[in-house]
């Protein structure tokens, strides 16, 4: 079968079953040229991991809280 | 109350992400939430923030994000969040003004008020309040 026919029978696979194919794709390419395909584009990380002074502001907002509720 | 409460977490799902209910100010909004725990913070998009009733000019605590969001602003709002059936729980938000953001649950605090088990094998994303 040619990659030509193939592709049909793959737009036409739901999304769970698309994942699962590109997972098993994914096995079959050595990390080197996975490495080559994905570094031509860049994505967003949302997850600010490493945001420590967002945290222990947020942080004492809450111990001030606590203490407000304390007193109240 | 149960202290407990599981959800689905298939093998297609790539990212763990739960169904909450955000209360603030008499308003209400369902919508689903990321669990990260490598984010320092709690992270609630704009657009939800007012949904709620919240204003921005209001909430004076003032919070540096980092990485990609280190030029968006961000301001520190509390809000409480039902997780199905759990007795609700109090949260402090990182507010950013920005709508393209995702709902982050994050370590400060919402892992350090619930306990959250990650189970692949099981396909369940197992919480505690504890």
């Amino acid at each position: 079968m040619s990659l030509a026919e193939l592709i049909p029978l793959v737009n036409n696979l739901n999304q769970s079953d698309k994942l699962s194919l590109f997972k098993f794709l994914a096995a079959q390419i050595p990390d080197a040229e996975l490495q080559v395909i994905f570094s031509a584009s860049e994505y967003p990380v949302w997850s600010p991991y490493d945001a420590t002074e967002a945290e222990n502001i947020l942080m004492q907002m809450i111990r001030d809280n606590q203490e407000e509720s304390t007193h109240a | 109350m149960p202290s407990t409460i599981e959800f689905p977490f298939s093998d297609y799902e790539a990212l763990p992400t739960i169904p909450i209910t955000l209360s603030y100010a008499g308003f209400s909004v369902s919508t689903n939430a990321l669990l990260d725990t490598g984010s320092t913070v709690n992270l609630l998009p704009y657009d939800i923030g007012l949904q709620l009733g919240a204003t921005w000019e209001e909430q004076t605590v003032r919070l540096p994000l980092a990485g990609n969001l280190a030029r968006v602003e961000a301001r520190g709002l509390f809000v409480h969040v039902q997780i199905g059936n759990l007795e609700p729980v109090r949260l402090a938000f990182a507010w950013a003004k920005a709508s393209q953001v995702p709902l982050i649950l994050g370590q400060t605090n919402f892992f350090r008020e619930l306990d959250v088990c990650f189970q692949r094998s099981r396909h369940t994303i197992e919480i505690n309040r504890f």
